[in-house]
C-alpha cells in the first residue's frame, strides 16, 4: 500500500534527523506507531465490489445514477461516487474515490461544473483509457444570472448563446434527462458490449408520464403564486419547465459555494416581500442561518427541499414527485 | 454617506450584524491588544483554526456550535503545552504541528458529512449576515464576561507584556496569567467566529488592536481606540458589503487591515519630512 510506505518512509527521515528519536525506547515507540499506521491503512483497502464479473458504470451524483440504474437494469453494476446526502457542489474525493474511477468501465458524470472537485481525477481516469460520458454535452443548457441583479427580463428562452457560466442542475428537467439518457443508451452499449433491449424505450416513457404528472401537479398552483426563492439559483429548468419563475435566492449563484453579500441579504428580503412569496426552499449546502435572517426579516418560512440528491427509496421519479409536492403545498395554502 | 445609513435604517438583519460585530469589535480590542503587544498571533491564529473540527463535530452531532469550538480549542492549548513539555521542540512547532493537524482533522470531518448541517465554507468564512438576537445575547453575556475578566487582570496582563520578570518579582504567576490569557483568546475565538468565520476571526482580533498600537502608547487608550476603530470597520465594511455587492464577512476584515496600512502610510509621513534636515 502506498499510504503506508510513504508512512515508513516519513518515519524513517524523523529517525535520522532527530537524535531525539535515536534511543532504544524511542525506536520502539516509533516501531509501534509505523505498525498501527500500516494496520490502518490496510484495513480501508478491502476491495468492494467486482466480485459480479459484470462491467461496471460509476456515476458522480445520485439523481444520475438513479436514471443509469433503471436503464441497465442486471447487465452491469451501478456506483454512484458522491454520497447521497453531500453537496455536489462542495465534493472532494477521496484517494479510493480515484480508484473507482480508474477502474471503471464507463464514468456518467454531471459536468458544467457541477461536480468541480471531481474533474482532476475525471481527467486523469480517461488519460488512463476509461470511457466518460458527459450528460451535460447531450442537453441544451441555460446560463445563469450573469449578477443576480438583473431581474424583471427572465432571460430563459433563448438556449445556446453564451454568457455567464452554464447551469448545471440538468437533472432537475425529466425532459432534458429523456434527452440525455437516449444518447447514454447506445455508449453503454457499445463502451459495455451490453444489450440493455426494451429498458431505453421503457426508460422513455417513464420519464415522459413523469413529465406529463410533474405538469398537471404544476397547474394546481395559481400562477400568481409560481413563485420560487432557493438556496442557490438551482430551479432553472425545473422553473422553465413547469412554469415557475426563480424570484430568489439565499445566495443568487449557479454553485452552494458562494458568499453572501449584504446587498444580495437584502435584495432578497425585499424581493419576497415585494412579490409575498410564503417559502425558502433551503437545500443542500444552503448557509442555514442566513436563511433563518431572511426568513424571520421577511416572514417566509425556511422549507427544506431535496433537489442534488434521491429520495429514501433512492427513486429518480420519486424525488421528483416529492420535489413538485413540497414546492406546491407550500405555494398553494401560502401568500 | 447614506450610503453608510440607509443599509441600516429598513433591514434588520443588517442591524443584527452590525450589533453582532461591534460585539466581537469591543472583545477582540481588549484581547488582540495583548495579543500585539506580547507577540501571542500565532498560537491565537493557530486556535482560530483549531476549532475547526470541533465545530465541524458539533455540528453532525447536533450539538450547539460554540460547545464545539471551546472543545477544540481546549485540545489545542492541551496538545501545545503537551509538545512543549514533553518534547525538545520549540512552542512554534509545536503550534504548527496542532495547527495543521486540527484544520485537516476538521476538513476530513466535513468531508463526510451531510451537508444540510453545514459545510467547510460557512465555518471558514462565517455567517455574520445570519447571526439572531438569540445569538446576540449569548455573545453578549460571554462579551462582558471576557471584557470584565481583562478589566480587573489588566494590570498583570500589562506587566506581562513589558517585563515578564518584573511581574514575577511582584507576586504575579506569570505563568498562571499566560494561561488565563490563552484561555480568554480562546473565548474570543469561540465568540467571534460564528460572525467572520475561523479564516478571518484573527483579522479581527489583530487588525483594530495593531492599529491602535501605531498610533498610542498606553495599554487603556490602545484598547480604546481598537474598539473604536474595530467598530467603524464593521460599519464600513457592512456598508461595503450592501453598497458593493461584496461577501459580508470578508468586506469587515478587509476594511480592518486596510484602516491599518492607512495609518501606518499616515505615521510615515511626518517622520519623511523629519528625516532630510
Ligand atoms: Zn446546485
Amino acid at each position: 500500500m502506498g499510504v503506508a510506505n510513504q508512512a515508513g518512509q516519513m518515519i524513517m527521515i524523523l529517525v535520522m534527523r532527530y537524535p531525539a528519536f535515536r534511543t532504544p525506547a524511542r525506536l520502539v515507540a516509533v516501531a509501534v506507531a509505523a505498525a498501527l499506521l500500516t494496520v490502518l491503512a490496510a484495513c480501508g483497502g478491502d476491495d468492494g465490489g467486482a466480485a459480479t464479473g459484470r462491467p461496471t458504470v460509476v456515476v458522480t451524483t445520485s439523481p444520475l445514477g438513479a436514471l443509469v440504474r433503471d436503464l441497465v437494469g442486471d447487465t452491469a453494476d451501478v456506483e454512484v461516487l458522491i454520497p447521497n446526502d453531500l453537496d455536489p457542489h462542495d465534493f472532494q474525493p477521496s484517494v479510493k474515490d480515484a480508484e473507482r474511477l480508474a477502474r471503471a468501465d464507463l464514468i456518467v458524470s454531471n459536468g458544467a461544473e457541477l461536480e468541480t472537485g471531481l474533474e482532476g481525477a475525471i481527467a486523469q481516469a480517461r488519460r488512463d483509457g476509461v470511457p466518460t460520458f458527459v450528460m451535460a454535452a447531450h442537453v441544451p443548457l441555460r446560463s445563469g444570472p450573469e449578477s443576480g441583479h438583473d431581474g424583471e427580463e427572465g432571460h430563459d428562452g433563448e438556449e445556446g448563446h453564451e454568457h455567464g457560466a452554464s447551469d448545471p442542475h440538468i437533472w432537475l428537467d425529466p425532459v432534458l434527462m429523456a434527452r440525455g439518457m437516449a444518447a447514454l443508451a447506445p455508449v453503454i452499449e457499445a463502451k459495455l458490449s451490453v444489450d440493455l433491449r426494451d429498458r431505453p424505450a421503457q426508460q422513455r416513457a417513464r420519464l415522459a408520464e413523469l413529465n406529463a404528472r410533474l405538469q398537471k401537479a404544476a397547474a394546481q398552483i395559481p400562477a400568481a403564486r409560481r413563485k420560487l426563492v432557493t438556496g442557490h439559483d438551482s430551479l432553472g429548468y425545473f422553473a422553465r419547465r413547469y412554469g415557475f419563475e426563480v424570484v430568489g435566492a439565499v445566495i443568487p449563484s449557479l454553485s452552494s459555494q458562494a458568499e453572501p453579500s449584504a446587498a444580495q441579504v437584502g435584495g432578497v428580503v425585499a424581493t419576497i416581500r415585494r412579490e409575498k412569496v410564503p417559502a425558502i426552499f433551503s437545500e443542500t449546502g444552503t448557509p442555514r442561518a442566513v436563511a433563518e435572517a431572511i426568513s424571520s426579516d421577511s416572514g417566509a418560512k425556511v422549507v427544506d427541499l431535496t433537489t442534488h440528491s434521491v429520495a429514501d427509496d433512492g427513486s429518480y421519479y420519486t424525488t421528483m414527485e416529492n420535489l413538485m409536492t413540497t414546492i406546491a403545498d407550500n405555494l398553494r395554502d401560502g401568500g | 454617506m447614506t450610503d453608510l445609513v440607509v443599509p441600516f435604517l429598513d433591514s434588520p438583519f443588517m442591524q443584527r450584524a452590525l450589533v453582532a460585530g461591534c460585539l466581537v469589535a469591543i472583545v477582540a480590542a481588549a484581547i488582540g491588544t495583548f495579543v500585539v503587544l506580547r507577540g501571542l498571533s500565532f498560537i491565537g491564529d493557530a486556535l482560530a483554526h483549531g476549532v475547526l473540527p470541533g465545530v465541524a463535530s458539533a455540528m453532525i452531532l447536533g450539538l450547539p456550535s460554540l460547545l464545539g469550538a471551546a472543545a477544540g480549542a481546549a485540545v489545542m492549548v492541551a496538545g501545545v503545552s503537551l509538545v512543549t513539555r514533553r518534547s525538545r521542540l520549540s512552542g512554534d512547532t509545536a503550534i504548527g504541528l496542532l495547527f495543521a493537524g486540527m484544520l485537516a482533522l476538521g476538513v476530513v470531518v466535513i468531508s463526510r458529512s451531510g451537508s444540510f448541517s453545514g459545510d467547510l465554507t460557512r465555518i471558514l468564512f462565517g455567517d455574520v449576515l445570519g447571526v439572531s438576537w438569540g445569538d446576540i445575547r449569548l455573545q453578549g453575556a460571554v462579551a462582558t464576561v471576557v471584557v470584565g475578566l481583562t478589566a480587573v487582570c489588566v494590570r498583570p496582563f500589562m506587566l506581562l507584556s513589558v517585563d515578564p520578570d518584573g511581574a514575577e518579582a511582584m507576586g504575579f504567576s506569570a505563568s498562571r496569567y499566560h494561561a488565563l490569557m490563552l484561555a480568554l483568546i480562546a473565548v474570543t475565538v469561540v465568540l467571534s467566529f460564528q460572525s467572520v468565520g475561523t479564516m478571518l476571526v484573527f483579522g479581527m482580533i489583530v487588525a483594530p488592536a495593531a492599529s491602535a498600537a501605531l498610533v498610542v502608547h498606553r495599554i487603556g487608550s490602545m484598547i480604546a481606540l481598537a474598539g473604536v476603530l474595530g467598530c467603524l470597520s464593521v460599519w464600513w465594511g457592512l456598508a461595503a458589503s450592501y453598497r458593493y455587492d461584496l461577501a459580508a464577512g470578508a468586506s469587515i476584515v478587509l476594511v480592518q487591515v486596510l484602516v491599518f496600512f492607512v495609518i501606518l502610510v499616515a505615521t510615515m509621513l511626518p517622520r519623511r519630512r523629519v528625516a532630510p534636515r
